[in-house]
């Protein structure tokens, strides 16, 4: 077969199902496009001048001796992470499915590895059945099927971050403009619990098997979050009503988490981990070992393992821990940086983001397995052109 | 939960002619190559869309669908899942038109995204067929089912390995030279040659069998 004749048929031939689906895809476009707002149109020559001024900014930070930060974050891109790693998700070790947060939105990957991307929004999180995910749409709160059908919107007085689906289904935490609020579960309700809240992601208490919130006796729905002084504060959502809140923290608060039966309460901060009981009590408090500083947590579904990453700025190293009470097992240590960990839903799996990497690892933590996964960026790569690393935003049942 | 559906509304949208197609693809094959004129009526039509032209948006979308879907289907061999990744292109090109360099051709960089999700589709349900072939033994997965394709041309590429048809679509139908085609998938040009040799053998080979 020749080339050119070869070329010329490519050109003509339409391929299967090519009309009706180019009908279907231009009416989502036009729709996606009648949405956004116009901008203004840009001067070329203020493009440039703007390029070259990030340009030179660029060369002189990185030769300075403060752009070392710099080069290390651009070597440390390149780490090669762990050998044999499959080049694509094909499957969720454990099953279930992950909702994942991406340049371009969130995507939600079947137990097959088989992706579909929901849609322009910033932010996921599975509600407890995985029948829908809420989702970030700028200054609103929705709530979408899996296949990434919107079933309700609200507006909210600003972005929102870190929305978080109470055990029951019933209730949906949210921050928005420095304020705490929280909507029923069909959208209905919607009102604010504190509106001086600090950027902590709230969380909800785990249920008991009878519906009650298991860290008091009734009534559910109970939410602990981190005020803008520093504060933990539990609160019955739906009367507003305080269970108990800690003396401000002086440390900056990074994460909340619950322990699976909802004894303890885990607030991870820049200066390491305090454990309170589920009566407002601090039992525990670990600082920052050996120079590293945690960075994320995430508690086990069953038990009371936390898993723990650090990072250790001086060395460039991370590490994954399991911290159960005292004792703390080493799970896997790496160059560059770890962005997150989440647990599967049996606890049987924990998903390791490594970013400097571009991998995602399954490691099993009564083996030690490890199960790596390359390419992580492109594979969630719409064309987005500002990239930031898939993270891990829920792994469902 | 009680809330209703917020969306609705059917998907019926006039066809275009397949005039419109070739309104900047259809050219003889010595001027596959961006012309000046071409690439100039391109970023027109980027500013436009920026600032809310529907009918630029339009002209966008129908001058670069058929070759991002033909490729997507070429490689991914699954017309659904060609639909879904050039619907989800044209998506993030949308939603990235204020940010989008306009120096830089619309066309070549929305098919290269299209390019790069259709081999991860691919390379993910071949891995997704062996994986099941070798753990239970199961004769015939869907996997391995061949398409239902009427046009002969189309079956032979469909019919070549993974690897050789990837190359075939990214030569002949969208353009790229032999060194861009090595960049993308990280092998020596040589290869990216010795497989598009056979690949074109092979095609001759099945069309000739099949009376084409």
């Amino acid at each position: 077969m020749r080339s050119r004749e070869l070329r010329r048929m490519l050109r003509e031939r339409p391929a299967e199902r090519e009309l009706p689906a180019r009908e279907r895809a231009w009416e989502v476009v036009r729709a996606a496009h009648a949405r956004r707002s116009p901008a203004p149109s840009r001067r070329r020559s203020f493009r440039m001048a703007a390029a070259g001024i990030a340009a030179v900014a660029l060369i002189g930070l990185v030769l300075s001796p403060a752009g070392g930060a710099v080069r290390d974050w651009v070597e440390e891109v390149i780490d090669p992470g762990v050998e044999r790693a499959a080049p694509s998700l094909t499957e969720v070790p454990g099953g279930g499915r992950l909702a994942v947060e991406a340049s371009d939105g969130p995507w939600v990957v079947e137990s097959d590895g088989s992706k579909r991307f929901l849609g322009e929004y910033d932010a996921a999180a599975w509600s407890p059945r995985g029948l829908f995910l809420a989702v970030a749409a700028g200054p609103s709160l929705a709530a979408v099927e899996p296949d990434g059908d919107p079933r309700w919107t609200i507006p909210t007085p600003g972005p929102i971050r870190s929305p978080r689906w109470a055990p029951t289904g019933v209730r949906v935490a949210y921050l928005s403009a420095g304020a705490l609020g929280v909507v029923a579960g069909d959208g209905t309700g919607d009102r604010v619990l504190d509106r001086r809240v600090a950027a902590v992601a709230p969380a909800w208490a785990p249920e008991r098997e009878d519906g009650s919130a298991s860290a008091g006796p009734t009534p559910a729905h109970l939410l602990a979050y981190v005020d803008s002084d520093g504060a933990v504060r539990l609160i019955e959502a739906d009367t507003g009503k305080e269970r108990w809140a800690t003396a401000p923290v002086r440390e900056r608060a990074l994460q909340l988490a619950w322990s699976s039966a909802g004894r303890k309460l885990h607030l991870l901060t820049a200066g390491g981990i305090r454990t309170y009981s589920s009566g407002g009590r601090e039992v525990e408090r670990r600082g920052s070992a050996n120079g590293a500083v945690g960075t994320v947590m995430s508690a086990a579904p069953t038990g009371d393992a936390v898993a723990v990453i650090s990072r250790d700025p001086a060395r460039n190293r991370s590490h994954l821990s399991i911290r159960r009470g005292d004792a703390e097992r080493e799970l896997f240590s790496g160059p560059g940086r770890f962005t997150g960990v989440t647990w599967s839903p049996t606890g049987e799996w924990l998903l390791l983001e490594w970013r400097d990497a571009d991998q995602w690892l399954f490691i099993r933590p009564a083996s030690g397995k490890v199960r790596a996964v390359s390419r992580i960026s492109r594979q969630f790569d719409l064309g987005a052109t500002k990239q930031r690393f898939p993270r891990v935003a829920g792994w469902c049942c | 939960m009680t809330a209703t559906d917020a969306v609705g509304g059917g998907r019926r949208w006039g066809v275009p002619s397949e005039a419109d197609d070739h309104r900047f693809l259809g050219r003889p094959a010595r001027e596959r190559r961006p012309l000046m004129g071409l690439l100039a009526g391109e970023r027109r039509l980027v500013s436009q869309a920026c600032e809310g032209s529907e009918e630029a948006v339009e002209r966008l979308f129908q001058a670069t669908w058929p070759q991002a879907y033909r490729a997507a289907y070429l490689i991914a061999r699954d017309a659904g899942a060609a639909e879904d990744i050039a619907q989800e292109a044209f998506l993030s090109a949308v939603r990235a038109l204020d940010r989008f360099d306009r120096r830089r051709p619309f066309g070549p960089w929305l098919r290269r995204i299209v390019v790069n999700r259709a081999i991860d589709f691919a390379r993910a349900r071949e891995i997704r067929a062996e994986v099941a072939l070798e753990g239970i033994g199961e004769p015939g997965t869907d996997e391995r089912v061949e398409p239902v394709v009427s046009d002969e041309l189309h079956r032979a590429i469909l019919g070549l390995e993974l690897e050789q048809r990837t190359c075939v679509v990214l030569r002949y139908l969208l353009d790229w030279t032999p060194g861009e085609i090595a960049e993308l998938l990280g092998i020596p040009r040589g290869t990216v040659n010795s497989r598009l040799r056979r690949a074109l053998d092979r095609l001759a080979q099945t069309l000739e069998e099949g009376g084409g």
